[in-house]
């Protein structure tokens, strides 16, 4: 009984965080005209309507996890990682440069290099970040953002000047190899990409970290207190520098996950907003790993029925990022919900009486 | 042929909505309160801005609307951090992801594109200045929130050196139980300065729609939010400091503009842009000691009879 109750005390304040973002979005969307419930009907309907979308949801869903679980494992030394888009297009940068060079290795051996390499060269786009927080205390937010804005630059200068492909029309890196290419599982009309069970994978692999070994509980415990761990021979600054290591790893791993399986091909000016998607999916998810793969999805949800939303209802999908802003002022003010929620009981209680 | 006086000219219309910027920002971080969000408040400035001008046909309304609804957005933030003593990092995250989400919604919806708003009328040039002679030429090219963000530094400047009311921000950013013990209302005083700082980054955001320009662009503020909390770090967060840091950066985001228009070896607008902050990334890395912010800035203070 005991665990029920805190099981929806765990959910209550994420799901209302969620409804509410959808009533400010229902607001919205009255305000041009439109009706939200048929809004909300073709969102839901374009990321479930047919075994195509929900296939298309699912995989939308592998590079979300992925920076979900950046997100959330940097958020434990309680450093908030908002770079992971810049770290996951420098990843796919890294994975395209493997994907195309590295030639003659068998298919899982190339795979393995090719995600190894995005890994890196994500975290080496948090390194940065990392010495400037330790070193000179400057908070992570601004430091990662400006990442981003190199990244960008950096990755579009390369590929415009040194590995542009001769023979396309779009500014655009070799397809990558077919030995890095993540295959597609298919049974009758689903069609999921294998970087899901990755994903899957990468999720239980950083829950059995942070819950079952000695350095996930350092990690924990720097965040939950930095003085006293230090005092209890917990070495904060090498904690929180592999927190966010690994961080920009995992968001290196959803930029590679995604040009091996649906891009191919890094074209220039990728950049598909899964980095900032990650902070509501993690915050959603209170940094538990296994429940991150349930909020990505969420947001898989969001991104994938958008689409139909703005084609068949004509409501913007912009509307999904103004949303996102919602979710996580939301969470950030857990108390209004607390509030909110005596305020429901009160008014029970006297209904009662 | 870069062009030096072009660049010094070009780097005082830089440094406006960075001056807004920082000196919100420090204001809000000397109360106590972070204002990471700072960058969605400028880019819900600009457009409030163009909503203004574009619906009243006067830039001067829009300015005003720029300053109201950067002020909201931050009565939203003080909200969350002082109230209910919520994580401040994440509720600004959440500020500056609902505003580009807002603001590019609202232009499809006004417009029906995406991109950018029509042309409104907008604040170019200050004329009373023409007629004074020699420099009166220079001076009127500039727009008149030019010289508010001048007027505000110095405002500012004056009064963490030289009013109560500076002290008193800095005794509750420093210590909030010695303030409260000492008759001041914490929580008043840090919504004040949050809220400040709210409607100066509204005022950054209004000079890049109707300063600068004459339209909003989607995601206009560029990462200017961040640049200009860069500043407030740079410069010590001491007032002439954070100006000063402020000219340094918009010297070269003059420069990068300045390169984007002679077309420097061909190179791409988006490499040019990022110079301002692989600057900004060497000079935090490379300064001197560890930048030290007020001692309870980002910490919630809980009054007693909570």
């Amino acid at each position: 009984m005991d665990k029920v109750k805190k099981l929806i005390n765990d959910i209550k304040t994420p799901l209302l965080s969620i409804f509410f973002s959808f009533l400010v979005g229902a607001t919205l969307i009255i305000f041009s005209g439109k009706n939200p419930i048929e809004a909300y009907a073709a969102l839901f309907r374009g990321a479930f309507g047919s075994p195509a979308a929900l296939s298309q949801t699912l995989n939308k869903s592998i590079s979300l996890i992925f920076t979900g679980l950046a997100v959330s494992i940097a958020y434990q030394c309680k450093s908030l990682n908002i770079g992971g888009e810049g770290q996951l297009v420098f990843g796919a940068f890294g994975a395209s440069l493997a994907g195309i060079f590295i030639k003659g290795l068998p298919a899982v051996i190339h795979i393995i290099v090719v995600l190894a390499v995005g890994f890196a060269f994500g975290a080496i786009w948090a390194l940065i970040p990392a010495i400037l927080k330790i070193k000179k205390d400057v908070n992570t937010v601004i430091s990662t953002i400006m990442m981003n804005y190199v990244s960008f630059s950096v990755v579009s200068f390369m590929i415009n000047t040194f590995f542009k492909a001769s023979k396309s029309d779009f500014v655009t890196m070799e397809q990558v190899l077919d030995t890095a290419r993540l295959p597609y599982i298919q049974f009758s009309t689903f069609r999921i990409n294998s970087g899901l069970v990755l994903a899957i994978i990468a999720a239980i692999v950083l829950y059995i970290f942070l819950n079952k070994t000695v350095s996930g509980y350092e990690i924990n415990a720097v965040g939950l207190n930095p003085v006293s761990s230090n005092i209890s021979g917990i070495n904060y600054k090498k904690n929180v520098l592999i927190s966010l290591l690994i961080s920009g790893g995992l968001a290196g791993l959803a930029g590679a996950t995604d040009l091996m399986g649906s891009m191919g091909k890094l074209y220039d000016g990728y950049n598909p907003g899964y980095g900032f998607d990650g902070i509501p999916i993690a915050l959603l998810a209170k940094g538990n790993p296994i429940v991150i793969i349930f909020t990505s999805l969420l947001f898989s949800v969001l991104r994938v029925g958008s689409i139909t939303m703005q084609t068949s209802v004509g409501v913007s999908r912009t509307i999904v990022d103004a949303m996102q802003g919602v979710i996580i002022l939301f969470i950030a003010a857990e108390y209004i919900i607390v509030l909110v929620v005596e305020a429901i009981k009160k008014k029970k209680a006297g209904d009662k009486l | 042929m870069i062009s030096i006086r072009a660049i010094i000219l070009m780097s005082i219309s830089t440094a406006v909505p960075l001056l807004f910027a920082s000196l919100g920002g420090l204001i809000s971080e000397k109360s106590g309160v972070t204002n990471i969000g700072i960058e969605g408040m400028i880019i819900f400035g600009a457009f409030c801005g163009m909503v203004g001008s574009y619906y009243t046909g006067s830039a001067v309304v829009g300015v005003i609307l720029a300053m109201i609804g950067g002020g909201l957005l931050a009565l939203i933030h003080a909200f969350i951090a002082i109230t209910c003593g919520g994580a401040q990092a994440v509720s600004a995250t959440g500020i500056t992801l609902f505003s580009a989400g807002f603001t590019s919604y609202g232009l499809r919806l006004m417009f029906d594109r995406a991109g950018n708003s029509d042309t409104v009328a907008n604040l170019p040039t200050t004329e009373i200045f023409r007629n004074i002679p020699v420099i009166g030429n220079y001076l009127a090219n500039y727009s008149p929130l030019v010289y508010l963000s001048f007027i505000v530094a110095f405002g500012v400047w004056y009064l963490f050196k030289y009013t109560p009311l500076g002290t008193r921000i800095h005794t509750v950013g420093e210590n909030p139980k010695v303030a409260e013990t000492l008759g001041i209302d914490v929580w008043r005083l840090r919504y004040i300065c949050v809220v400040v700082s709210g409607v100066l980054a509204g005022l950054g955001g209004a000079y890049l729609s109707l300063g600068q320009m004459n339209l909003f662009q989607e995601n206009m503020s560029a990462g200017r939010g961040y640049l200009a909390l860069a500043a407030v770090i740079l410069g010590r967060w001491k007032p002439g400091g954070v100006i000063i840091s402020c000219f340094f950066f918009s010297v070269f985001d003059a420069l990068q503009l300045q390169l984007q228009v002679v077309d420097f070896y061909g190179l791409s607008p988006t490499i040019l842009a990022a110079i301002p902050y692989v600057v900004c990334l060497l000079v935090l890395a490379f300064s001197f000691g560890k930048s030290k912010g007020p001692a309870s800035n980002g910490k919630p203070y809980m009054k007693k009879n909570n």
